[in-house]
């Protein structure tokens, strides 16, 4: 064995580790076009949700309701900078006429998502929202995202589920496997079964250091890793059923491009029955 | 002797002083050691063949045959190849197992990431390592653990001070055992020394020598321990290693340590076993690496690729060219010149011995000098036990310490430094190291001085 053998023996020896960190959220504003009984009932409905957090983080909760307190975009961001909220909780096409429109979720709230650094929890209309007691963290690099983790773990109550999922693309690591195949010199029935089990593995052991971590810290939460190949989008919305999640917390933004981040704005115009928290 | 023409010793000694030239040239020839010695090795049995110095003609074998054997093949000294080629592969499969990388990131864990014990254990790694294994071997472990450590730790800034003194202890552990390495081997085995008898006289050096490296490395480089309120984040860094990640088989990994234990009690005891006593470490060697290969048997093609051919057949081609070197007379010039020195006086021979080797082997390999000074000092019919023995094993070991190329491993410690991106200039090295070298040979000229004469 030589020098990159060694390396890469001791690199692997590395873990990931979870920081948990308490989270700063005592104030949260809801956004919203319906009238003040509707906008009433979502807040109900948003209590009942994040039960855990207004239970233990007293939670205040200020809606800020359209055309009354706001009427276009510049004048709710204004609203945002004054009231400072550490989430802010909304719903797909505020001000718009068609709210039936499958394949956006409103420039209200792409500018949102976007412009304001603060996490956004995107609500359906019209549905029971239960208590968040099954809450999935969706990613396909969950290795190191101690924030992600973080929000779902203080999020998801005592007893409660954390899904902690990991989809690495099954295409792309196709494709690259198959340009090994075509190199000389590389055994790729000997690499690419061992480079799907490194990268699968990563995340593994992350998911093992949280819960060895919030076993540390008492938290009785069940963690469900969910790591594999497939293809993301398509799995995800599988293991949504399969178990029964009641919330999402994704990633939303991407330091490469205005636009939201690919697989969470996928998952929020697929998966319109579920809250979805977008970091 | 037979006697030959002063011409042909005089072309065969111009041979010989080529091929240590472009040994000390290796890199910038761009040529592999086996290459180039392989070249003068075709060249003086050619030239040997043709002066008529070489001593061909049929063996007689000890039940009384006759075997035309080829000059070159009793040219080589297969003991030294055997253990180099047995314990080569032998610590091949057995470091498969995890053992080492499990005893490495063990002490690292329990260094709680703090700097000052970390270059303590990882002094005491490189020593016990450069003994078990080969000093190679063991910059490389080390190296490879230190690079990932430090990187894991913030603490880059102390990559050049660390890797300086791994590199300078390989070949202090190097001195350690008559296995330790190869000047070791092929000295050792000339003079006689017994593996126990070579360990006894040999630690109690190694010890205060690992010492006085681990003190100057802390002066010379500001190693210090971390204030109090620093060691809880280390310790967290240093706890993400997992010890047990590169064990794959528990069963294979205890019976690691086990054959381990086996192969360094066998070694040691060689000359007290009744048959393994004729048969040789050679013997020893081999024998437990075709155990240890055994767990792979299916695929044993992969410990045979992971082999140092390079370095197998730099010695094969290199005894070749010493025995042509013998047969020409070159080796009896050269006696006659290491004889006057020796003849200047039990200290002073002593002293010039072990300052002159050192010289020639901290610009160029090693080995050839080890070879040929076993050679000559074979010659001299000096007992084991002489103390000038003892000065061309120091000397050759630690005037690796001089110079970047003085040694295989402080070459891989350069390596590393460059993969780690901590750059360090043929005069840079010679200027941080010189100090350390020269307290490493004062040391062992006095211990030889007042403790082997």
């Amino acid at each position: 064995m030589r020098i990159d053998d060694f390396a890469s023996v001791f690199r692997s020896a590395v873990k990931p580790t979870y920081g948990h960190s308490p989270l700063d959220l005592h104030h949260a504003v809801l956004v919203t076009d319906l009238d003040r009984a509707g906008a009433e009932a979502l807040a109900d409905q948003v209590r009942r949700l994040l039960g855990r957090l207004d239970s233990n983080e007293h939670l205040s909760l200020t809606t800020l309701s359209a055309p009354a307190d706001w009427t276009d975009v510049p004048e709710l961001l204004g609203l945002l900078e004054q009231h400072q909220p550490q989430l802010v909780l909304t719903h797909r096409h505020l001000l718009g006429r068609h709210k039936d429109l499958r394949y956006t979720l409103g420039s209200v709230v792409d500018t949102l998502t976007q412009q304001v650094e603060t996490p956004v929890m995107l609500l359906p209309v019209g549905v029971e929202l239960p208590e968040a007691d099954r809450v999935m963290v969706v990613t396909d690099h969950l290795t190191g995202d101690d924030r992600l983790v973080n929000w779902a773990v203080h999020i998801t109550p005592d007893e409660g589920t954390l899904l902690l999922c990991h989809i690495e693309d099954q295409d792309a690591f196709d494709r690259y496997a198959e340009v090994l195949g075509r190199m000389t010199g590389v055994p790729t029935d000997e690499v690419v079964p061992r480079m799907r089990e490194k990268l699968l593995g990563l995340p593994a052991d992350y998911i093992h250091a949280v819960e060895e971590r919030l076993r540390e810290l008492d938290i009785k939460e069940t963690v469900v890793p969910l790591v594999e190949l497939g293809k993301p989008l398509a799995r995800y919305a599988e293991l949504v059923r399969q178990h029964d999640a009641r919330l999402l917390v994704v990633n939303t933004k991407d330091p490469h491009q205005r636009a939201m981040e690919a697989l969470s704005h996928a998952l929020a115009v697929e998966l319109r029955e579920l809250p979805l928290l977008l970091l | 002797m037979h006697e030959v023409e002063p011409w042909v010793t005089w072309t065969c000694a111009g041979i010989l002083v080529a091929m240590v030239a472009c040994l000390a040239l290796e890199e910038k020839l761009h040529a592999k050691k086996s290459v180039i010695t392989g070249f003068f090795a075709l060249v003086a049995l050619g030239f040997g063949a043709w002066a008529h110095i070489l001593p061909f003609g049929a063996i007689t074998l000890p039940n009384g045959h006759e075997w035309a054997m080829p000059v070159y093949v009793p040219a080589v000294d297969w003991e030294v190849i055997c253990i180099i080629l047995g314990s080569s592969l032998f610590i091949d499969v057995v470091s498969r197992s995890g053992i080492f990388s499990w005893s490495a990131i063990t002490l690292t864990r329990l260094s709680g990431g703090d700097p000052l014990r970390l270059l303590g254990y990882y002094a005491l790694l490189t020593v016990v390592f450069s003994a078990v294994l080969n000093n190679v071997t063991a910059m490389i472990i080390v190296g490879s653990l230190t690079g990932v450590s430090l990187s894991r730790l913030d603490r880059k800034d102390l990559l050049l001070g660390f890797l300086l003194t791994e590199g300078l202890l390989t070949n202090i552990g190097g001195l350690l055992t008559l296995i330790s390495s190869v000047p070791n081997i092929i000295l050792g085995n000339r003079a006689g020394i017994s593996f126990v008898k070579f360990f006894l006289v040999a630690s109690p050096y190694a010890v205060v020598a690992t010492l006085a490296t681990v003190g100057m490395a802390v002066a010379l480089f500001g190693i210090r321990s971390l204030p109090a309120e620093q060691k809880v984040v280390a310790e967290r860094h240093v706890r993400a290693f997992d010890a047990n990640d590169g064990i794959e088989s528990r069963p294979f990994f205890n019976l690691s340590w086990a054959l381990l234990g086996g192969f360094i009690l066998t070694i040691a005891t060689t000359t007290l076993i009744p048959g393994v006593r004729e048969l040789g470490m050679g013997f020893v060697a081999m024998g437990f690496a075709v155990v240890a290969v055994l767990r792979y048997k299916h695929e044993v093609d992969k410990n045979y690729a992971a082999l140092d051919w390079d370095l197998l057949f730099f010695f094969v081609f290199l005894f070749v060219v010493i025995n042509v070197m013998e047969h020409a007379g070159v080796l009896h010039e050269l006696g006659a010149v290491i004889g006057h020195l020796m003849g200047t006086g039990e200290i002073g021979g002593a002293l010039l011995l072990m300052g002159s080797s050192a010289l020639a082997s901290s610009v160029t390999d090693n080995v050839p000098l080890a070879a040929v000074m076993g050679s000559i000092l074979e010659a001299q019919q000096l007992p084991s036990d002489s103390h000038f023995w003892w000065a061309t094993i120091f000397g050759t070991n630690l005037g690796g310490n001089f110079t970047p190329i003085g040694s295989a491993s402080t070459v891989v410690a350069v390596a590393v430094m460059h993969k780690q991106g901590v750059p360090l200039s043929f005069v840079e090295f010679v200027k941080k190291a010189m100090p350390f070298a020269l307290v490493h040979l004062v040391l062992a000229g006095a211990y030889v001085i007042v403790f082997l004469r």
